[in-house]
């Protein structure tokens, strides 16, 4: 039985998009041409097998393909890779059909023994949330040498397996791995794939060139010739090169937010926020339950009464978010429900529920004090750090804030728990499954980033959970998820205050850019420069 | 034939946030070519003041009036070219201190023939030449050496020959053994001396040390705060000075003879220099001088002939 | 007599050659001083929380338990922390810096590729830096109290108190962003194929405004130190001997007065040394450019330790070997100096 049905609703946000689409996409392409891309965070390892990170991502996705990319349409999947998919019922195997008549960079034909090799050695031992989606992934069989056949040992969800394959499915080439210490082989550094580029000159902490591959399969792809990533740590000197000329892109709101507004005036420069539907963040407000104060459910909700959301997507967010409704963001049209426990903006209501929860003003007009430890990762979640102290303020709550850098921020919260109220940033990656529900399940150890570290304990959602993740069927799946995100927001050990993606700064003269979910991940196969 | 003439010199120090400072005011004097004339006077009488003005070697901050001639070419406004002429075959000067004279980081060679015309190897041979004639021997290594390397004396000697290179008619020498031992002292003097005397130079003694005065001084010019007081010839002066000034300096030096040839600075004499900004309007000496009259605190004397050369006084005259 | 006199024949080979024996007992004290300051790096940078393998995780967006312990295994990061700092220590002895875990490549390889960039751009600084305090302090001095000199000294006193990234991001706005004759960064055009001749004038292009910015942190320190130096010597007897002997206005300033003014200025740039290089941190940053500071910056924030000691090694021998030519220097400079 094939699961087609499933991977048709895949359909995400921002799919009016295409109908949307001015008249010069489908003008006369212009061919060739240099497109110059900020590049914030230099990463040395490009094995996007291995590491899903949107910086590895960004350079390693126009070398490396994954098995199928996010579209807007109404299929939600692209094949790249792969040009058919289908699960068995008893959701212990997935078949691949692959593509024909691909090469990998340096000449050699791609088959499934690559698919295998890394499906095996890499996806399920190596990559950081492959090794949740494919845990129970014991063989991959190839019966010929453009099919491959993923078998698990416990029923896997196929809709996981759909969800997870723009993200966590990139081939390597076997012929190079194999036999190697795959975190220590040189390719990590020089990757070889069979994507529209291929590795050019790569200068440490200066620049690194991908150069057009003429063999690409899906000719006359890609239209660039050349695509220079060129390596800029600060944002504020991103910002000028886009004003200088000197650069045509860049993604992952990689300019100051300060000069987002300058930048969007400059008539030759456009500021799009579209394009990153399929990597969704929380700006989430962390609590630590291990506090009896925080333990009460009325003081988490009256917490959550008192930030006013809409002014923070406005004041912090420069207005681009969205008020955050539960664990799952709107961008995810096939998990996202709308029917959650709201704790809309109400100091009145706050200042109750916590004189309800007995705490009461004390002299100096503040009830208790809380440790505040801001996420340094984005200037968003230091801000709503900062607005957070002020808000508790009005209703009573002493904020001490505490900064750290990125490593520390995730040895204080995630191994010491040295906190009683943080913010984070998870990021939604297309099915609950793989990094969101490890928020509110128990049984992670202490030190795993992003994962329930708050002391959340809830038998009800721990088998709620457990219930979903063994679930094949993909429309009780998908209730179960429903129920997820509503029980999550009764219990609020955590706030998703703000939903919130990224911008990208792109040239006028650049064309097909932002058309798929992820498309700052993707190939930019189709990508062209206007003169 | 006077190779030097300053007539009604007036140096005034004008600097932003102070009231102007009259440091000369009316001096005239001569000195005829070949002879030796000693300045002396107290510190802050202004006789450096008056050497550097006739070396043309005053700041910009002082403001200049009256007239200056060196062998017929006037100091006072003239263009730095023109002065520059006069450094070769014209003035020379040497300075208190040896110590700070020399560039410290200039061989000693390259600092004598710094000005010198020629060519290197011409120019290098006259400053070894000068080196003997200043009784310098070993020349050759002395060339290259650091002025850190040498003595005080030594030093002192290099000064006068890179005066001496400068073929002078007028030496200026400021105090020129003041900071030196005073062994030394008798040495350089004796040097001084010779050198006058074989090279033919007019020599500018500015001095406080009337030992010094003594031995090499045709003539004595006595300034006090900023005014002449007393010109009179060096056997004149010692025998019957007429200005009370001049009398008081005389009485306070201690038995002369070359153990002690330093005055103790006038410690003699009661007060100290009135305020030169603005100098008080009559007679400077009047607050100090026992016979001070009405007439001396309202009207200034000027220089006037008297026995025994030119005096500034209401009440000149031998010692009471 | 102070010394003997003529001691000092001219010519640079015989200067070095005196100066030898105090330049291998300096380099022998500098050993202990290493290992002193690799010890300490060790442990502060131990009390910092969190370590390599959390930096990777953050850089992966996330991980599981198993994976974390499986990198710190392969990493040793496992081990006591004694352990690690005298393995460390026993390396260091054998000129072995590691590798690092987040590069995966050996720390040699990756600071000898950074070093000649912020090598050149220190000493174009610092050369710059130098020239234009001198010149532009003798300027005000020989003009002191007048509008020249009160002009420079306001302006030296804007330039001090404007933090350095700023003024890196302003010479950025006006001449690569306004007026478009200068590049924005980069140390020189990507993928540009030049070479020879054409790509050391890319570079020199590339190299102006960081370099502006940088030597602009030191200009105003060297112009006052020039400026009250002059100042200080200006009533010198040496200088009215000078003008007393006939030596032309414009050689008593530069001859006379500068080259004797210009000592503490020389001393001064073997003391800013390492400020130096904390500044070409942040320079190196908004400039796109590829050095040491950058590097430094990048295993701090990635907990990257094997590099970030051979990071502190390397740069206490650049303060070291700095510290030695200005005093090389000063000693060829200044007759009265003996090195020791």
């Amino acid at each position: 039985m094939t699961d087609w049905t499933v991977s048709r609703r895949l359909v995400l946000a921002g799919s009016g998009a295409l109908a949307a689409t001015p008249a010069w996409a489908q003008g006369t392409v212009r061919r060739g041409g240099t497109l110059q891309v900020a590049y914030n965070t230099e990463q040395r390892n490009l094995n996007s097998a291995m590491v899903a990170s949107n910086a590895v991502f960004l350079v390693a996705s126009k070398i490396i393909e994954p098995l199928a990319e996010m579209t807007y349409d109404g299929s939600g999947l692209s094949p790249r890779l792969a040009t058919g998919w289908e699960a068995s019922a008893d959701g212990l195997s997935v078949t691949f059909q692959l593509r024909r008549g691909v090469k990998w960079h340096d000449g050699r034909d791609f088959t499934s023994a690559d698919v295998q090799y890394s499906a095996l050695e890499v996806w399920r031992r190596l990559s950081n949330f492959g090794r949740i989606v494919f845990r129970d992934l014991v063989g991959v069989d190839t019966p010929d040498t453009h099919t491959a056949v993923l078998r698990f040992s416990r029923p896997t969800p196929a809709q996981l397996i759909w969800n997870a394959l723009p993200d966590l499915t990139a081939v390597l080439p076997r012929h190079l791995y194999e036999g190697t210490d795959v975190a220590q082989n040189p390719r990590n550094q020089a990757p070889i794939g069979t994507g529209p580029f291929r590795l050019g000159e790569n200068r440490a902490g200066q620049f690194v060139v991908l150069d057009r591959n003429p063999d690409y399969w899906d000719s006359p792809k890609p239209y660039l010739d050349r695509i220079v990533f060129r390596v800029m740590p600060d944002k504020g000197a991103i910002a000028a090169a886009h004003e200088a000329g000197e650069l045509q892109l860049s993604c992952f709101s990689s300019v100051p937010l300060a000069d987002l507004k300058r930048l969007a005036g400059v008539p030759a420069l456009e500021v799009v926020n579209r394009g990153y539907e399929g990597s969704t963040y929380h700006a989430l407000i962390e609590l630590n339950l291990r506090n009896p104060i925080l333990a009460d459910v009325r003081v988490r909700r009256a917490i959550h009464h008192a930030l006013d959301l809409p002014r923070v997507v406005r004041d912090v967010f420069d207005g681009h978010g969205t008020v955050g409704t539960g664990p799952v963001p709107t961008t995810s049209r096939l998990f996202y429900t709308a029917d959650t426990p709201r704790y809309g903006f109400d100091v009145a209501r706050a200042n109750a529920l916590l004189d309800e929860a007995g705490h009461r003003r004390g002299a100096n007009g503040m009830r208790f004090s809380l440790k505040l430890v801001p996420a340094p990762w984005f200037d968003y979640t230091v801000l709503l750090g900062e607005y957070l102290r002020q808000a508790l303020r009005q209703v009573g709550i002493d904020c001490q804030p505490q900064r750290f850098d990125a490593p520390g921020h995730l040895q204080a919260i995630y191994r010491d728990h040295q906190f009683d109220i943080a913010t984070g940033s998870p990021v939604f990656r297309n099915d609950p499954a793989i990094s969101t529900t490890i928020l509110y399940r128990t049984g992670t150890p202490p030190g795993v980033p992003w994962s329930n570290q708050y002391g959340y304990a809830s038998q009800a959602m721990d088998q709620l959970l457990d219930q979903a993740a063994g679930e094949l069927d993909p429309a009780r799946r998908v209730a179960h998820y429903h129920r997820f995100q509503q029980l999550a927001m009764e219990d609020l050990p955590v706030i998703p205050a703000v939903e919130f993606t990224f911008l990208t700064v792109a040239s006028r003269r650049l064309r097909n850019h932002s058309n798929l979910p992820r498309w700052a991940m993707s190939n930019w196969a189709d990508l062209w420069l206007d003169s | 034939m006077s190779l030097l003439r300053v007539s009604n010199l007036s140096v005034v120090f004008t600097g932003r946030g102070r009231p102007p400072l009259v440091a000369l005011d009316d001096v005239s004097l001569t000195v005829a070519a070949g002879e030796t004339l000693a300045l002396v006077g107290e510190s802050g009488s202004g006789k450096s003041t008056l050497a550097l003005a006739i070396a043309g070697l005053l700041d910009t901050a002082a403001s200049v009036r009256g007239q200056i001639d060196v062998a017929g070419h006037g100091i006072v406004g003239a263009a730095p070219t023109a002065l520059q002429h006069l450094r070769r075959g014209g003035i020379a000067m040497v300075f208190q201190d040896p110590m700070s004279a020399l560039n410290p980081v200039h061989r000693i060679g390259d600092q004598i023939a710094e000005t010198m015309p020629g060519s290197r190897a011409e120019r290098r041979a006259a400053a070894s030449r000068l080196l003997h004639v200043v009784g310098l021997p070993d020349a050759e290594r002395l060339l290259e050496a650091w002025p850190h390397e040498l003595s005080g004396g030594m030093r002192q000697r290099v000064a006068l020959a890179i005066a001496l290179g400068q073929e002078p008619r007028l030496l200026i020498a400021d105090e020129p053994t003041t900071a030196l031992d005073v062994t030394i002292q008798a040495q350089i003097l004796r040097l001084l001396a010779d050198l006058q005397r074989d090279l033919g130079l007019t020599l500018l003694l500015v001095t406080h040390d009337l030992g010094v005065v003594a031995e090499l001084a045709d003539r004595v010019a006595v300034l006090y705060a900023g005014r002449l007081v007393e010109v009179a010839a060096v056997d004149a002066l010692f025998s019957t000075p007429q200005h009370p000034y001049t009398q008081g300096l005389l009485a306070a030096r201690p038995p002369f003879g070359p153990d002690a040839p330093m005055l103790p600075r006038l410690t003699e004499i009661p007060g100290g220099l009135p305020s030169l900004s603005p100098p008080p309007p009559g007679c400077r000496f009047a607050e100090r001088c026992a016979r001070v009259s009405q007439r001396c605190r309202e009207d200034m004397p000027e220089l006037r002939a008297s026995s025994a050369g030119l005096v500034a006084c209401h009440h000149p005259g031998a010692t009471p | 007599m102070a010394g003997s006199p003529g001691t000092g024949s001219r010519g640079l080979g015989s200067f070095l050659a005196a100066a030898w024996p105090v330049i291998r007992r300096r380099l022998l004290l500098a050993l202990p001083v290493l290992l002193l300051v690799a010890c300490g790096t060790f442990g502060l940078l131990h009390l910092a929380p969190g370590d390599a393998v959390d930096a990777m995780v953050i850089a992966g967006g996330g991980g599981d338990a198993a994976l974390a312990s499986e990198l710190r295994a392969r990493y040793g990061l496992d081990q006591p922390l004694l352990v690690q700092l005298s393995l460390y220590l026993l390396r260091l002895l054998q000129f072995d810096f590691g590798v690092s875990p987040v590069h995966n490549r050996p720390v040699l390889a990756l600071i000898t590729e950074r070093l000649p960039i912020s090598l050149l751009l220190m000493l174009t600084a610092t050369a710059f830096a130098v020239s234009l305090g001198v010149v532009l302090g003798v300027s005000a001095a020989a003009a002191a109290g007048r509008w020249r000199d009160r002009l420079i000294l306001a302006a030296a006193l804007v330039i001090y108190a404007m933090p350095s990234f700023w003024v890196g991001l302003m010479l950025i706005l006006v001449f690569a962003v306004t007026l478009g004759w200068l590049p924005v960064g980069g140390f020189e055009t990507a993928a540009s194929g030049l070479s020879g001749m054409a790509r050391v004038l890319d570079i020199a292009r590339h190299l102006i405004l960081p370099t502006l910015a940088l030597a602009l942190l030191f200009v105003s320190v060297h112009l006052r130190l020039m400026r009250a130096g002059m100042l200080d010597l200006a009533g010198a007897d040496f200088v009215r001997m000078a003008r007393a002997k006939g030596v032309p206005r414009r050689r008593v300033l530069w001859a006379h007065l500068a080259r004797n003014a210009v000592l503490p200025v020389i001393a001064m740039v073997g003391v800013q040394a390492s400020t130096l290089l904390g500044g070409a941190v942040v320079i190196e940053s908004v400039f796109s450019l590829p050095g040491l500071g950058r590097l430094a910056y990048d295993s701090v924030v990635a907990r990257d330790l094997a590099t970030l000691m051979g990071l502190v090694v390397v740069s206490a021998v650049i303060v070291l070997t700095v510290t030695l030519v200005v005093d090389l220097v000063m000693a060829a400079l200044d007759p009265r100096v003996r090195l020791r």
